[in-house]
């Protein structure tokens, strides 16, 4: 269903007064994944690690600096703009802020029309008030302004509208980590509903590896713009090869605190690198408490080490 | 913010409430000039040379002129020249200013340093100077009064819109407009425009009042409205000269001066405190 291809996405760092580019924020670096019909993949990684550019640059909201993406063997990246203006209805996006994804000054009606006006859709207001129906709202909501409104009801009028051009595929940009505990649960149960509903394929981008466990069939771990290990969740949850995608999961809470001594810590220092300055060789080993000195000199491969899962680290296996 | 919710938020503040209850008083006065003006000829220049430079009296409530106008009919009939130049020259300034900050915040890049350069060139003058340039190079009037004034005003409103336009156009809602395939203008109009106006709105609104002022200083320094039309800024510089002698003469247009510029001022800060949600919470 989607293909990503050394995906790239350099943004250039402008200088002075004639923007003479500098530096490039090498944000997505050569990634490559597969989505699969009907599937959740999940991005992680802290912030800065690119998973959120990844996503943009799929929907071709950002334009790729190099690599291709396929949308039902659809070159994406390589379609004009009114040819990617009759794409865009399958793809959408849900934001993580709720409230900064919806316009302060129109009514939950207008967001929600907006697109189906832009599509010549008919009987427009029996639609509005169906996709309200479907992400558990009513027609008293429809008058309303989106700070008259809950997060979690913003939430879901984002959803309405990112559905209401019967998309297939969605990219979820941490659509719960604004909300609170309480209403998270609900958004993501709501979320799983109309996937099943309308067999809708998720990119899921998160730093919460619970919930990422909890929703995904797949899972890649991105540092620095690269992913750094890719498979199933059982694969990577149960059997992480990648000292980072150890260190992540390490900080997941345990509900049981015996449970966790018996488990083997990694203490990982520091904090992400700079984008701009990536460190030679293995972008993780200022970090690595396995580091040698080829991670200094060489740069890892992605090595699929068993079917499907894969590891860019030279001692996968052995640590 | 609702419209009802406006509309307390603005009765509650006591000084707006002054200041638009004297804009509507000078609105009516300039609407109904004819009724009021006790000598509407006199207020369009008919001379009177038998009373020339009454004090006021019960006869002429502000005195008259030195040509024995009565300047209470010729401070009404002023109301309209004022609130005339006052408006259009804002209008036509954010005709010309608001669509091109827009283009320049929206698309940025090569457009935007191009007019922002162009801003500056006009942003170098002092306000004044420029629209002093400018009308004696266009000629003496009203018309090109205004003209010379919107001219050097829409560089400040460029500004203002596309610094909103910049910050605007970032917010996930118009990123989400993009991803849906809503065509540019539409995505300017609908998203961008309305939440960039307000700080523009609050700044037109104390602008009417500057506007008269500078224009009156224009009429002042005889660049502006020609007599005999009647007009504030005129009346003040034809009075200096009696100034000590008759000083109801300039004063009066003076006093409808500083009350107008102060309403418009009232007005504009009503609004701000209102548009900004953390001076708002003080009247809620």
């Amino acid at each position: 269903m989607i293909k990503v291809e050394h995906l790239k996405k350099y943004f250039p760092i402008t200088k002075g007064f004639i923007r003479k580019k500098t530096l490039y924020l090498k944000a997505v670096d050569d990634v490559s994944f597969i989505i699969n019909d009907g599937e959740t993949f999940a991005l992680v990684g802290e912030s800065g690690s690119g998973k959120s550019t990844t996503g943009r640059t799929i929907l071709r909201l950002y334009e790729p600096t190099d690599g291709k993406v396929f949308f039902n063997d659809i070159e994406i990246t390589a379609l004009s703009e009114e040819e990617l203006k009759k794409i865009k209805p399958k793809m959408q996006m849900i934001y993580q802020d709720p409230y900064s994804s919806l316009n302060p000054r129109m009514t939950v009606f207008d967001i929600i029309a907006e697109p189906l006006k832009e599509y010549n859709y008919k009987n427009i207001e029996d639609r509005v008030l169906e996709l309200l129906e479907s992400v558990g709202l009513s027609e008293e909501h429809a008058s309303k302004y989106p700070d008259e409104l809950s997060g979690g009801q913003c939430q879901r009028v984002a959803i309405a509208r990112a559905l209401a051009l019967e998309p297939e595929f969605l990219v979820l940009d941490e659509p719960t980590s604004a909300l609170d505990v309480s209403v998270q649960a609900q958004v993501l149960n709501l979320l799983e509903k109309i996937q099943k509903e309308k067999k809708l394929t998720y990119l899921f981008i998160s730093h919460d590896l619970g919930l990422v466990r909890y929703l995904s069939n797949r899972v890649g771990v991105m540092y620095l713009g690269k992913i750094v290990e890719l498979g199933t969740i059982e694969q990577v949850f149960d059997n992480p090869l990648h000292p980072y995608t150890r260190m992540l999961l390490q900080s997941i809470p345990v509900p049981d605190p015996k449970q966790k001594s018996k488990r083997r810590r990694i203490v990982i220092k520091g904090e992400i690198p700079s984008p701009l300055n990536p460190p030679a060789g293995c972008p993780f080993h200022t970090r690595c408490p396995y580091a040698q000195e080829i991670c200094k000199r060489k740069e890892p491969l992605l090595i699929e080490v068993k079917e499907g899962h894969l590891v860019r680290c030279h001692f996968a296996g052995e640590i | 913010m609702r419209k009802k919710e406006f509309i307390k938020i603005l009765f509650r503040n006591k000084l707006s409430v002054v200041g638009l209850m004297i804009i509507l008083i000078l609105l009516f006065i300039a609407i109904f000039a004819p009724l009021l003006a006790p000598y509407p000829e006199q207020a369009k220049g008919e001379p009177n040379l038998k009373e020339r430079l009454q004090p006021p009296s019960s006869k002429h409530f502000f005195g008259t002129d030195h040509l024995g106008r009565d300047i209470l009919s010729r401070v009404i009939y002023g109301s309209r020249t004022s609130l005339l130049i006052g408006f259009s020259v804002v209008l036509l300034a954010i005709l010309i200013g608001l669509p091109l900050g827009l283009i320049a915040g929206y698309y940025g890049g090569k457009i935007d340093l191009i007019i922002m350069r162009i801003t500056d060139i006009f942003l170098a003058f002092p306000p004044l100077l420029l629209a002093l340039l400018i009308a004696t190079t266009l000629g003496r009037g009203l018309i090109n009064a205004i003209l010379a004034l919107s001219i050097s005003w829409w560089p400040w409103y460029t500004r203002l819109v596309r610094g909103m336009a910049i910050s605007i156009k970032e917010r996930p809602y118009v990123e989400a407009a993009k991803g849906m395939g809503i065509s540019e203008w539409k995505i300017i109009f609908r998203h961008v425009l309305p939440n960039s106006i307000s700080p523009l709105i609050i700044q037109a609104t104390m602008d009417i009042g500057s506007a008269i002022l500078e224009a009156a200083a224009l009429s002042f320094l005889g660049l502006g409205v020609q007599p005999p039309t009647p007009d504030w800024g005129l009346m003040v510089s034809e009075g200096k000269e009696y100034f000590l002698n008759y000083p109801w003469y300039p004063v009066f247009p003076g006093l409808a001066i500083f009350i107008t510029v102060m309403a418009f001022n009232l007005l504009g800060d009503a609004l701000r405190e209102i548009m900004d949600p953390r001076l708002r919470r003080k009247f809620l």
